[in-house]
């Protein structure tokens, strides 16, 4: 079965304020012996993203202190300037700022962050930068960080060796990193259905008003980046 | 989106009701549930080839316009088909329409609809619209045009831009891709039956009862001895229980 990736595609609306009422089943009347687990009430929340900062020793580099975000994730997964031979430095945290803010800017105008569009974004800050390996970024932990993932690198988090030889997370072990729910939902009827003539599609209809500024407020993934389209 | 159409004249609106869409209105949860999918009642396709909501067209040199608000699947093929880049008269309008109705009632595809006309009548029609707005209209939901339309402009036709406002009562008659209500009732319940059974309907005990994909019966075109309905996906083409 698979999956949604519900986004907030505007800055004014606060983690929490916003809730999905209409999908199915509801905790506050699904019975736990038959119903299937529930899937709302699903509050909105805003994408993490705090400027990431590392600290050079020699060619090692580390991040500075503890960060949370899309940066974060980025500078600890994707390859930043090619050495030759196969290696990679890892991005700058210049870069990954710059590439995890153009990220949001395009989840922000509901475009689509498949596998391609990260690379594109990514290699328009640094031109050797890509999805492909040794990256070990995944289309699915960008949008759960979309949707308000937490994803934390600690201080000390080595993201360049002595060699100065990029050293991502080994893609088994991304989901260490994260803490909480990564907020995905099963695209099941009732999603489907918010989306065509529900909730969603309210959110979605540039029509939503909140605190008087008329516009869309999700967009609505599926699990490749590609934007998901209630109307299809 | 797939959209329910009538494939027979002798069903009035609200008279088969599909109630095996989930959830149904009578028991959702307006606060917190799904919105309600069903039930949905076929209606029958409104055509006003004749009649008060017929189209009115006054010729004015090479300016065509309908003069008086009309309802319905000829002024719909007024305002998107064109015969050789000029607009239908009202007989062509109304052939073509009726064309398109007796192709729904035998549930063939519709996704290539400017090839079949052209074929059908040999000459050179042009239809481009979204073949959404035709099933829309196929499905019961009511389309109207405002009086005053102009439909050719200086010999050439001015096909309409189609908006909410062209469908201005809320009927929602489209089941939503991805709901598995319409997917099991299609597969295996109501949906299922009107698709592919040969029922009777009022006292017309006439007719041959029986069910089509087993045991050959094939429906007369345009008749009443068909299936009550066929469904169609947004792009125009045919869904049946095979296919789910």
């Amino acid at each position: 079965m698979s999956q949604v990736y519900i986004t907030v595609t505007r800055t004014d609306i606060p983690n929490g304020v916003l809730q999905i009422r209409d999908l199915y089943p509801n905790p506050s009347d699904f019975n736990a012996v038959i119903d299937p687990y529930p899937q709302g009430p699903f509050y909105l929340s805003q994408p993490e993203n705090n400027s990431v900062a590392t600290t050079a020793d020699g060619d090692k580099r580390t991040i500075t202190s503890t960060v949370s975000g899309l940066a974060a994730y980025l500078i600890a997964t994707l390859r930043g300037n090619d050495l030759g031979g196969g290696d990679y430095e890892a991005l700058t945290a210049s870069e990954a700022n710059t590439i995890a803010t153009n990220l949001v800017s395009r989840m922000r105008n509901s475009l689509a962050l498949q596998a391609a569009n990260i690379t594109d974004i990514a290699d328009n800050t640094q031109a050797d930068s890509s999805v492909a390996a040794p990256s070990t970024t995944r289309v699915a932990d960008i949008l759960a960080i979309m949707t308000g993932a937490i994803f934390t690198l600690p201080a000390g988090h080595q993201v360049q060796d002595t060699n100065g030889v990029f050293s991502p997370i080994a893609a088994i072990d991304i989901d260490d990193f994260f803490t909480g729910e990564k907020n995905n939902r099963v695209l099941a009827s009732d999603i489907a259905v918010s989306a065509a003539k529900g909730a969603l599609s309210v959110m979605l209809s540039d029509n939503f008003n909140y605190k008087g500024t008329a516009n869309n407020c999700v967009a609505i993934y599926n699990s490749d980046g590609s934007v998901y389209d209630p109307n299809a | 989106m797939p959209y329910i159409v009538v494939r027979r004249s002798d069903i009035p609106a609200g008279a088969v009701q599909i109630t095996d869409l989930y959830f149904n209105k009578s028991q959702a949860r307006v606060h917190n549930g799904p919105v309600p999918q069903g039930p949905i009642y076929l209606r029958p396709i409104e055509i006003n080839g004749t009649g008060r909501l017929a189209p009115k067209l006054q010729t004015v040199g090479g300016d065509i316009t309908i003069t008086n608000q009309t309802t319905g699947l000829v002024a719909y093929v007024l305002t998107q088909v064109d015969n050789n880049l000029e607009a239908l008269t009202l007989a062509q309008a109304l052939d073509v329409a009726n064309f398109i109705v007796a192709k729904a009632y035998a549930a063939d595809d519709l996704n290539n609809l400017q090839a079949n006309l052209q074929a059908e009548f040999g000459v050179n029609y042009h239809y481009s619209d979204d073949i959404e707005n035709l099933l829309k209209i196929l499905s019961g939901e009511k389309f109207v045009v405002s009086a005053n339309t102009p439909i050719q402009d200086g010999g050439a036709h001015t096909p309409l831009l189609i908006s909410n406002s062209n469908f201005p009562v809320p009927g929602d008659r489209r089941l939503v891709t991805g709901d598995t209500a319409w997917e099991e009732s299609l597969a295996s319940g109501q949906l299922y039956k009107f698709t592919n059974t040969i029922t009777s309907y009022f006292s017309d005990l006439s007719i041959n009862l029986g069910e089509v994909n087993l045991n050959g019966v094939v429906p007369a075109a345009n008749g009443n001895e068909n299936p009550y309905a066929v469904v169609y996906l947004n792009d125009g083409t045919v869904i049946t229980s095979a296919d789910i």
